[in-house]
């Protein structure tokens, strides 16, 4: 089998030209790419053209050269962490699945939700075949032999590329039944969702394939101890699983020389907001917000960087005076700042940092699944908060009584959408506690935003 | 709105496959989206008759999701992103330009059936934005200037 991909990939390499030798990197000393190798480069409708880029060959050497434990051990080595937000490190996820003889599931989670990110659209439109080889080895190493792609409505584009994706490996036995020969079997099945913010949560996709609304569920059990129909069941989202193959075929050393310890690898993010040249890159960790605004091109004509924001709208920020920080896992979390999906938000000096969060903390609201009661009623009541501020009838109590409900939501909602609430209010307050003080006290928005208007 | 027994008919065959499947009911939901453009409390009927579960159970899917709904949705279907890099760039003004050039209020289907206006949570390609959808058709940097143009002809057709 290792003949015929040498084959298809000598055969593509002949015939393709110098389509390949393209380097999309805006800023070559910045950025680098490794999940974006193929996209916009090779045709992701061809499997043979992800074959001539070193496609399937991991999938093979995994196959017929390693036990499920050796491949857990290489991930764990590279130092890969979930790219969806949480940041938990996805060898350790791995590890947790007990070898049974149930039925185990992989499920890719492509409900990019978090809107200002597009990493996961990207990938599944540009380079389907990344995701796909990525699950099946997971489903390896975890002992799946079903795969659900989990993917959102709003991505019909990416779901016909990863069909036909699909079917296209299924057609060269690199996916189904007694794959390559090897008497591993692994099926995808593609399920679309109808539009739910909450159903990019772990257990709420769990629900949601299992036919219920799309509540999430306490945990623990863990989903890889008890996940989907109360099977063991891994979660990672496609940035993660797209990046598998890579690793395995370079080893998890080579994965870790990138970035910086503890925080190892690239990131995708999409840059967006006030920014003269919103855009997709891929960085290593360890690069700062500074580089990050260059690459966007900086701040637009005349306005001065405000905050970085990470995730929406589950939001966390960093102020003006941490434009140097380095994104990092460990210095994020000290400041209670999500790396997140990969969504960013930059604001300029023009935007009132009250109206924005009333914008997220309001979606919030209208995106909590509804389940547990401190989620529920805290986004709600945060959002009548931020309507009393803006309207310039809060007080300093107010604030006192948000910071309050804030740790109330974090250490009492069931799933992250309310416990993120806490880390919002933290690094809200962190960097802009005066902002708030200059609303509620003196009736002063820096923005001439406030105080004048009901918010939209 | 009433639905012949045919229609409802064709349905049921439609979702048979899927009858013995755990995780079917969100798929065969979808099929009643499509097929009735909403998915009218008949439509749920069928399905939880074939599926074996509850009216209720149904119900609480088509109303939990944003893109099922229990009214038809119009011929045609603008949605508007105001997602947070939508947003960003003013779309909530695009968002009302909308409202008022096809005389419909967001999240609403007009009188006359000829067209909803959606309310949309990101497309994935903020770093496009503003975006908005016309019948599954995606335009990018959109302008109030084009957004007018783009609406104009919608009614032409119509």
């Amino acid at each position: 089998m290792i003949q015929e991909l040498n084959r298809i990939q000598q055969e593509v390499l002949q015939s393709v030209g110098n389509k390949f030798d393209k380097d999309l990197r805006h800023d070559k000393t910045k950025e680098l790419r490794i999940k974006l190798k193929n996209a916009y480069i090779i045709d992701p409708y061809s499997i043979d053209e992800y074959i001539a880029r070193d496609g399937y060959k991991a999938l093979h050497k995994v196959l017929f050269s390693m036990t499920p434990d050796d491949v857990i051990e290489e991930v764990k080595k590279s130092g890969l962490k979930g790219r969806s937000g949480g940041g938990f490190p996805t060898g350790m996820k791995w590890s947790f699945v007990k070898k049974s003889d149930q039925q185990h599931y992989i499920i890719m989670n492509a409900d990019e939700g978090e809107s200002a990110a597009t990493i996961d659209g990207v990938l599944m439109r540009q380079d389907p075949h990344c995701a796909i080889e990525g699950m099946i080895i997971a489903g390896f190493a975890t002992g799946a032999t079903i795969g659900y792609v989990y993917i959102r409505y709003e991505y019909p584009e990416a779901q016909r590329a990863m069909e036909h994706a699909i079917q296209q490996a299924i057609e060269k036995n690199l996916l189904g039944k007694n794959i390559m020969g090897s008497g591993v079997d692994f099926d995808i099945i593609m399920y679309r969702g109808a539009g739910a913010y909450i159903c990019g949560e772990e257990t709420s996709i769990i629900s949601s394939i299992e036919g219920l609304r799309g509540n999430s569920k306490n945990k623990p059990p863990f989903p890889a101890i008890e996940g989907l129909f109360n099977k063991p069941t891994i979660i990672n989202n496609v940035e993660t699983l797209g990046i598998v193959p890579q690793i395995l075929l370079n080893g998890g050393a080579w994965f870790a020389s990138m970035g910086v310890p503890g925080s190892e690898g690239t990131k995708v993010f999409t840059l967006t907001g006030q920014l003269k040249e919103p855009k997709t890159v891929e960085v290593p960790l360890g690069t700062t917000i500074r580089e990050l605004i260059e690459l966007g091109g900086g701040m637009r004509e005349g306005r001065k960087f405000k905050a970085f924001v990470t995730g929406s709208p589950n939001i966390t920020m960093l102020g003006p005076n941490d434009i140097d920080m380095p994104i990092q896992f460990d210095k994020f979390k000290e400041r209670q700042v999500m790396v997140g999906s990969g969504g960013t938000v930059f604001l300029d000096d023009s935007t009132c940092l009250m109206h924005f969060m009333h914008f997220n903390v309001d979606l919030l609201a209208i995106e909590s699944c509804g389940r547990c009661t401190p989620c529920r009623a805290g986004t709600r009541k945060m959002t009548q908060f931020f309507e009393k501020i803006i309207q310039g009838e809060a007080t300093m109590d107010d604030l006192q009584k948000m910071k309050d409900l804030a740790e109330h939501m974090r250490d009492a909602s069931l799933c992250g959408l309310g416990i993120a609430m806490g880390m919002t209010m933290y690094s809200a307050l962190y960097s802009f506690e005066d902002e708030f003080v200059e609303h509620i006290r003196d009736r002063h928005c820096r923005c001439g935003k406030c105080f004048n208007e009901v918010p939209a | 709105m009433e639905y012949t027994q045919e229609a409802l008919q064709t349905f049921k065959e439609a979702i048979l496959p899927y009858k013995e499947r755990a995780d079917g009911l969100l798929p065969v939901v979808h099929i009643a989206q499509e097929q009735f453009r909403c998915v009218p409390v008949a439509a749920q009927k069928v399905i939880a008759e074939v599926m074996n579960v509850s009216v209720a159970r149904v119900s609480g899917i088509v109303t939990f999701y944003d893109y099922f709904t229990m009214t038809p949705l119009g011929k045609n279907v603008v949605e508007v992103c105001v997602g947070t890099s939508c947003y960003m760039q003013e779309s909530k003004h695009l968002l009302a330009v909308a409202s008022e050039v096809l005389q419909v209020a967001p999240g609403e289907t007009r009188a006359d059936g000829e067209v909803t206006l959606r309310i949309g949570r990101c497309f994935g390609r903020c770093e496009h934005s503003p975006n908005v959808e016309i019948n599954h058709t995606m335009h990018l940097h959109v302008s109030e200037q084009e957004l007018r143009q783009y609406l104009n002809n919608l009614e032409d057709h119509s």
